[in-house]
């Protein structure tokens, strides 16, 4: 059993708007260990981003953990005051942007935007730090004479390669992945997953991967969250979850993929949208979309629990699942 | 920078300075009214007056060839003589910019300074008590006419209280015994027309900068700098500030070319010798030869600013730099 670097127990995070509190994420526990990579899936909305902000603890001011323990190399980091949060932040845990948006300063060359945390959170010299800079770009296959270019003088790809020099900058123990590859085309998206997947294991070091196509966690994660209306409804090994789904949600996730050995036909995709999570239904939040529905059980009772009915690590929440197995 | 960018601007420099120099020349030929009259009713009415003052002044030359001689006296700052002053129209007007330039410089940099600072704090704590204060109060300062401010300050504090002189730049009639005495009796004359007038600029400043900040904070960068584990105050001042200074520089670039023209209202209400007070008593004295002089000055004054942003603002945002 290898040492576990982050466990996530119970988190509520909590939107304040006007009218109320919007539970975007509501009771979400996973674990994490080291060197190991899980993947958050899910349609917009469902909590994902939330979920990893909170862990960093970047939500914006009207987002508030409300409940649950971010436990960080068994430390509670829930409560971190400020002033160490400064610390923890880039050192122990970085993010990986989307670099086709606007992740890098428009004003500032890329070479110094890498320095910044650098020189932040060690105590070197600046000529150090663009040594630890040049070295950054030939790690992940940059031409280092573009150290001293302005962000829009890359290519998205180019960008996105240096977001990922970015994230290494302090060697953290974990990354954040926020959809790193969205808004690239398929051929720089495979470069840059071969990218991540490569230097995770040169470095040994854990990631949480947001994003909702799943062939990209089928490709860098060794678990998987599947998350919908701020609840995981399935966690498990990613190729056990995906070859052999048991939550009816992921079921239909995956038949909206296109199959390329399978009959050429459109993919099913899901109708309905995902609830109003100011105002959460009843019972299983999934109930009104899923074609399995069973209205004895899965609206009169509470949420369901997510529990590992086959007892190797395979975790559902489903009240089909519990009603035919318990 | 590359030099072929500042070429390039300064090109288009030079054509905008052609077509307002052209435009200013015919305005004025444009205008109802005979010039000839204006120099001498007795003179010009008679026919063999008219052809003495015509050829005197260059009127009887064909069109082109006036255009020409104005281009060579604009350019060499030949302005002629003044109406009313009698006097070459440079030698009044360079006394008048330099006094203009000592208010400006005191109270332009002062306001724009305030209200970048202001919008800053303000966007820093957008939505808080210490935001609406001072947006909600900048904004009331703002809408107050500027000559009605000035006048309530005077009236306070020159007249009630008598802390400061009332008008004019220094104290009419007195003999300096040395520069310090001089600086000292111009500095005192100078407070309450430079607190006015900052007054009146520093609010729009606010808003601007309020508003850029705003915008910038929303960006991605900035939540990436978070993740950096920098300090707020880092995250501001490296990140946002940066970034929500580039939509103000025009503001700013602009205003300083317009301290050349001076203020107007604060010229004329405090009795400032300035250019502002000169081109007001100048139209209503018909002065033409200075009203064409000054407005030649500004045209070029805002020219120069214009070319100045570009290239400052292609230092400012690596994304603008061609070529």
């Amino acid at each position: 059993m290898s040492e576990v670097l982050l466990e996530v127990q119970n988190l509520k995070t909590y939107f304040t708007i006007t009218k109320g509190k919007v539970k975007a994420v509501d009771g979400v526990s996973f674990t994490l260990n080291k060197g190991e990579s899980i993947g958050l899936v899910g349609e917009s909305g469902c909590g994902k981003t939330t979920t990893a902000l909170s862990v960093i603890r970047l939500l914006p001011k009207e987002g508030n953990v409300e409940g649950g323990k971010i436990i960080f190399e068994g430390n509670d980091i829930t409560n971190l005051e400020e002033e160490k949060l400064s610390d923890f932040r880039w050192k122990e845990v970085s993010m990986i942007f989307q670099g086709a948006m606007n992740a890098l300063n428009p004003v500032k060359r890329v070479c110094d935007q890498i320095a910044e945390p650098i020189l932040l959170h060690e105590k070197i010299s600046k000529t150090e730090a663009m040594k630890r800079v040049k070295e950054l770009f030939e790690l992940v296959e940059l031409d280092t004479n573009l150290m001293y270019s302005y962000p829009h003088e890359f290519s998205g790809g180019m960008r996105q390669r240096a977001i990922i020099a970015m994230a290494l900058a302090c060697n953290p123990k974990l990354i954040i992945g926020d959809e790193p590859t969205t808004a690239l085309d398929v051929m720089v998206q495979a470069q840059i997953l071969d990218l991540i997947n490569d230097l995770r294991k040169k470095l040994n070091m854990s990631m949480i991967m947001i994003t909702h196509d799943l062939s990209i966690i089928t490709e860098t994660c060794d678990k998987v969250a599947i998350m919908y209306a701020g609840k995981i409804v399935e966690l498990g090994e990613t190729e056990e979850v995906v070859t052999n789904s048991l939550h009816p949600y992921t079921k239909m996730l995956i038949s909206a993929f296109p199959n390329i050995y399978g009959e050429r036909k459109m993919v099913d995709s899901i109708p309905g949208d995902p609830p109003d999570l100011y105002n959460p239904p009843e019972g299983c939040r999934f109930a009104q979309r899923c074609h399995m529905v069973n209205s004895k059980v899965c609206i009169p009772e509470e949420s369901p629990p997510l529990i590992d009915y086959t007892g190797e690590g395979h975790f559902v929440a489903c009240h089909l699942w519990r009603n035919s197995n318990v | 920078m590359s030099i072929r960018f500042i070429l390039n601007r300064l090109f288009y420099t030079f054509i905008m300075f052609i077509f307002v120099v052209t435009l200013n020349f015919a305005l004025f030929r444009l205008m109802p009214g005979d010039p000839l009259t204006m120099v001498s009713k007795e003179v010009a009415s008679s026919p063999e007056g008219r052809a003495t003052l015509e050829h005197l002044y260059g009127l009887d030359k064909p069109m082109f060839q006036q255009y020409i001689d104005y281009l060579k006296s604009m350019t060499t700052f030949d302005f002629g003589i003044s109406f009313h002053y009698k006097q070459p129209v440079i030698n009044i007007l360079g006394d008048k910019i330099k006094n203009s330039l000592i208010l400006g410089i005191a109270a332009v940099p002062l306001g724009i300074a305030i209200g970048i600072i202001g919008g800053i704090i303000a966007s820093s704590r957008h939505g808080k008590k210490t935001d609406v204060i001072i947006t909600t109060s900048s904004m009331i300062i703002y809408a107050i006419p500027t000559f009605w401010f000035a006048m309530i300050l005077l009236m306070i504090f020159g007249v009630k209280l008598g802390w400061v002189p009332i008008n004019s730049m220094v104290t009419p009639g007195a003999n300096f015994l040395n520069n310090m005495e001089y600086i000292k009796d111009l500095l005192h004359h100078l407070i309450v027309p430079v607190i006015s007038y900052s007054v009146a600029i520093f609010g729009s400043y606010l808003l601007i900068m309020r508003g850029a900040m705003i915008d910038v904070f929303t960006e991605d960068y900035v939540l990436t700098a978070r993740a950096k584990g920098l300090k707020e105050k880092q995250v501001i001042m490296r990140h946002v500030v940066p970034n929500a200074l580039l939509p103000i520089s025009t503001t700013v670039i602009y205003s300083l070319a317009i301290i050349f023209t001076g203020a107007f209202s604060i010229e004329v209400l405090f009795s400032w010798p300035g250019m502002g007070k000169l081109m007001v008593e100048s139209v209503n004295r018909r002065d033409y030869p200075i009203m064409q002089a000054s407005n030649y000055l500004i045209a070029v004054a805002v020219i120069l600013a214009n070319f100045i942003m570009d290239v400052v603002y292609g230092y400012l945002d690596p994304r603008i730099r061609i070529g």
